[in-house]
This record gives structure tokens, sequence and C-alpha cells, in this order.
């Protein structure tokens, strides 16, 4: 093994490591690995601007971003709660099936991260009024989020990263992992009320003249924005089902990036006076540490150590498919559950787009939906496991509703199990259909 | 007489409190009611400043008092009708490092703390909040266990 592959292997794991001690901020830790491999000399500043970093990935979050503000700040979220509450009659024990469903689904179009920020507190304020525990509640809507996030191209960064990467479209997102994430979703709210039903506990000194008050109309706070919103969400998903359609029929090049950006670029133009405010509120900084990522991973494949990982591995499964696409979905899905998710379907690209054409090993469609599945749902293991967990834990937290991780793990890992048993069985019935 | 009283909201917190009013009945105290919070996340720090406005508005919305202001309160109360005046405060961070730092700045004659709080497990992982508080702090520290008789 030469200087250069220690090297890039010995700050992918130092950033590995800091980013998952979170002692230091995890863009801030990123961009020092990416500076650390350019004054190696690992990579040159042209390669890793031209070559590693992904501005497709790049483009398409930030264009779903904006998207994602303008909604928040017309007050979609809490118009979104508010009337689903009201329509199940702010009935705890059908909030519990119903509001993880619609993370679940919000997740599989939006920025996770988002979602879960404003439906934990919006969960936190309804169990405050109608005096039920929030806690499995929100753990429950976190799974689901990650669950509901598999399902497209822009669920969950690994999707993002993964699909542009290896080429695999929002449509083939659609049809290999929409079905499976559908019936996990279901599963997996089906076991985490089992579980939790008894801890809900109904009161009956429940405050039902704040509640008479309360009118999902009075969350949208600008009609033009909440109408523009909705309707720049609508486009950004229907220009990513026909993206493919569109360039390779009618020689248009309308991309997956553009399929957000387009519609946002519009709002942004339309907004108004709103539009300072929508800028500012992108977050910048995750697209940051994305940049970073791509340059740190991009030493490991540059140097050559990703071909070796993914030789050895090819090695020990040749041949053996299912035991390889099983050990690559619940790998994944402890890896997430331990570090943060990016980093990690980041390095796995690589690896199984090295292994993909080699004698014995499955194709490489196959192994992305392995790979996805698994980093997306494991991550709900701990509250660390993925962006949303954190935001949704410490936001209770923050209130006062101490979680821990015990309570955590012991309401999130039931249905993560399930999911990914689920999961399994669907990437092994694709693998005998030979439909992938 | 300055006292400091902690709370986290927990039964054995206002089990302390209410051994401590008992015990200080008919002196005069200068209460204090300290309530740590737990320290925030950068993570949801960072999506809380993105999303500021918004989350104030539900909120509003909601018309919510916010935990930490009725948890302090609920002690006030509990205080004051025992017949012992107190000011809050409220500090963020690790329970037992800013309790003593409360106590080195404030220079108390006395501490009331409960044996155990809301994360009961901390006990066995790390030393409760009031053994690291009664074996560093420089003033006496009443570790309140049970109910007192009446």
């Amino acid at each position: 093994m030469n200087t250069s592959v220690l090297i890039a292997i010995a700050v992918f794991l130092i950033t590995y490591i800091g980013i998952g001690t979170e002692k230091v901020n995890r863009t801030v830790v990123a961009g020092a690995g990416a500076i650390a491999l350019l004054i190696f000399n690992i990579l040159s500043l042209k390669e890793a601007v031209t070559t590693y970093i992904h501005w497709e990935t790049i483009g398409l979050l930030f264009g779903m971003f904006a998207i994602v503000v303008v909604l928040s700040e017309a007050g979609f979220f809490a118009y979104m709660a508010l009337d689903v509450a009201k329509r199940l009659d702010y009935n705890p024990y059908k909030i519990f099936m119903v509001f993880p469903l619609v993370t679940g689904f919000l997740s599989a179009f939006m920025d996770s991260i988002t979602v879960m920020l404003f439906f934990a507190t919006l969960t936190y304020e309804l169990a405050r009024l109608l005096k039920f525990d929030p806690i499995p509640v929100v753990v429950a809507e976190v799974c689901l989020a990650n669950i509901g996030g598999s399902s497209t191209l822009v669920g969950d960064p690994p999707n993002v990263i993964l699909g542009l990467m290896l080429g695999f479209s929002f449509n083939d997102f659609v049809i290999h992992n929409g079905p499976t994430a559908v019936i996990a979703s279901l599963a997996a709210v089906g076991v985490a009320y089992w579980d939790s039903r008894k801890q809900l506990v109904l009161s009956t000194a429940i405050d039902h003249e704040a509640l008479a008050k309360m009118n999902p109309a009075d969350a949208v706070k600008d009609r033009r924005l909440f109408t523009m919103g909705l309707i720049a969400f609508g486009v950004a998903v229907f220009f990513l089902v026909i993206h493919n359609w569109v360039e390779h029929t009618l020689h248009i090049p309308l991309t997956a990036p553009l399929a957000p950006l387009i519609p946002a670029v519009v709002i942004l133009v339309l907004g108004g006076h709103r539009t300072e405010a929508i800028v500012r509120k992108i977050d910048y900084e995750v697209l940051l540490f994305f940049i970073g990522l791509f340059v740190v991973v991009g030493g490991l494949e540059k140097t050559g150590a990703i071909q070796a990982l993914a030789d050895l591995i090819a090695n020990l499964f040749r041949e053996q498919h299912l035991a390889l696409l099983s050990t690559l979905l619940w790998f994944s899905a402890v890896s997430s559950a331990i570090v943060d998710n990016v980093p990690f379907a980041l390095s796995m690209g690589y690896v199984i787009r090295d292994m993909a054409g080699q004698a014995g090993v499955p194709a490489l469609s196959i192994m992305v939906w392995a790979v996805s599945l698994g980093a997306d749902i494991g991550g709900n293991g701990t509250p660390i496991g993925a962006s949303a967990n954190v935001v949704a834990y410490t936001s209770l937290e923050k209130k006062e509703v101490r979680i821990g991780w015990g309570r955590w793990m012991r309401l999130a890992i039931p249905p993560t199990l399930v999911a990914l048993i689920i999961s399994n069985i669907g990437i092994a019935i694709k693998l005998a259909l030979n439909f992938f | 007489m300055k006292v400091l009283f902690c709370t986290d909201g927990s039964q054995m917190s206002r089990l302390a409190l209410e051994a401590g009013a008992r015990l200080l009945k008919g002196r005069r105290v200068e209460g204090v009611v300290l309530h740590v919070l737990p320290e925030v996340d950068k993570r949801l720090e960072h999506y809380e400043r993105l999303h500021e406005e918004e989350l104030k508005e539900i909120e509003k919305l909601f018309g919510g008092k916010e935990e930490t202001l009725k948890v302090v309160a609920a002690a006030q109360q509990l205080l004051s009708k025992a017949g012992v005046p107190t000011r809050r405060k409220v500090r963020r961070g690790n329970p037992a490092q800013e309790i003593l730092k409360e106590i080195r700045q404030g220079r108390y004659d006395l501490v009331v703390v409960g044996s155990h709080g809301k994360r009961g497990l901390n006990r066995l992982l790390l030393g409760s909040v009031s053994l690291e508080v009664s074996r560093k702090a420089s003033t006496s520290v009443l570790v309140v266990k049970a109910p007192l008789s009446p």
C-alpha cells in the first residue's frame, strides 16, 4: 500500500470519527478533511471541483431546500398537521396512526429534517393540549420519515447521492424502493402503535376550549406564498417524474437537478419581499458539508482504496448474490445507526460501482436498492442515526420532554427491524424475479 | 439564610422542595429556585435559527407557555405556600456543573436537592447530580431521599 492510499484512508477515518463524535461542527470537519487532501496533494483543486464534487447533487438539494423553505415560511407544516389532527377529531390514537404516515409521505419528497423539526414541535403542542405522551408518536414519526425517505430519489440524501452518482432516476427509485417502503411503513407504524398503545393514556382534562379555537387556516401566514410553494412543489415532482422521458425523447436537457431548480428559481423571482428571507433560510451548511465529503471520499476513490475494498468484498461473496445483498442492507443499516449516513452512502456508492461488472457480483441496480434501503432505514435505530432524529430528539428534550437513548432505542428498534426484514425480503424477491 | 432549591420538575425534586420548606419553617429565608435546562444540540440550534419565526408562530398558535416556566413557577408556588419566598434562576448545561457554578457565585448557606431526578439511569452511569453536588459543593447540601414523616 503506497503513502497516498494511507493518507487518503487516514483522512477519511479521522473525518468519519470527527463527524461521529460531534465535538466539532461536521461541516468544518468535512472541510478540514478536504483541505488536508489538497495539502497532501492527493487531489488537485481542479480534480476536486471538476471530478469529485457532484454538483448535480448540490443543485438538486438546493432546489428542494428552496421549495421546502417557501412552504415552511408560508406555514404549510403547521397547516398540514392541524388540518390532519382536526380531521381525526383530535383523537390521540388516530393521531398516532396517521401522523407518522404523514411524515413518511412528506419525507418521500422533502428534506426530512425540516419535516421533523416542525412535526416534533407540532406533535408536542398537540400532546400538551390533548394530554398524551408525545414521545412514542414522535419516535414513530421519525421512523416513518426515514422509511418514507427511502422510496424516492429525493427522499433522503443517500438516495440523491446514489441515484445521481450511479445514474438512477426518480422513477427507478419509486418503482424499485417504493413498494417496499410502503409495505415497510405500514408494518412499522402498526408495530409502533401496538408497542406503545397503552402508553398514550387518554385524559379527561382536555382543554376543549383551546381546541375549539384552533383553526388550521390560521397557520397559513401568506396565502400567495402558500399557493406558490405548493405549485412549485407539484411542478418539481412532475419534472422529476418526466425528466428522463423529456431528455431521451424530446432531447431537452431537463436533468434531475433542474427539476426542482426551475420552479425554485421561478418562485425566488416571484417571491417579492419574501425572497430575501427564503434565500437566507436555505441550509447552505449542509451543502458545504456535502462538498467537503465529496472531496474526502474522492481521495479514497482516486488512490484506489475503494477499488481494493470492492475487490475484497466481491471475492468474499462471489456467486452468493443474496448473501452479498443482505450483508449490504444490514451493514448499511447498522453503520447508519452509528454515524451519519451521508459519508457512508457516498463511499458505498463508489464501492458498489467498482464491484459491479465483476464476475459473480449482482447487478449494480439491486446493490443500490439494498444500500439505500439499509442506509435510510437503519438511521432510525439511535437518536443520532440521522439528522431528522437529532432534531426531533433534541427538540423534545429542549421542551423538557426527556426521552433518553434507552427509551428511544426501545421504541425505534422494533419498527426499524420489521422495516429492514421487509426490505430484505423485498430484495430477495427482486433477485428471484430478476426484477431490478 | 440564603437557600438554593434545585428543581427539574420530577417527583423527587418536589419532595425535596417540600422537605426543605418544612425544615426551614419559621426561619428568615432568602430562597432561589434553580432549574437547569439541558444543553441544546448544535444541529437543532442551527435549524431552529433557520426557522425561528415559523416555530414562534406555532407556539403562538397553540398559546403555549414554555414548560421551563411551568416547572419553575410550580416550584415557586409550592415554596411560597410553605412561607418561603423565592426568586427564579434558569441555567443551561450539565446539571451538576451548573448547580455548582450557581453555588459558587451565589454564596448560599444551604442547597436543597432530590436524591435523583428525571434521569434515574444517570446515577448508575455517571454518578447522580446530587452525589456530585454534595461531594464538590463548598456549602451544606440537603439531599432528600424520601418524604418527611408528618
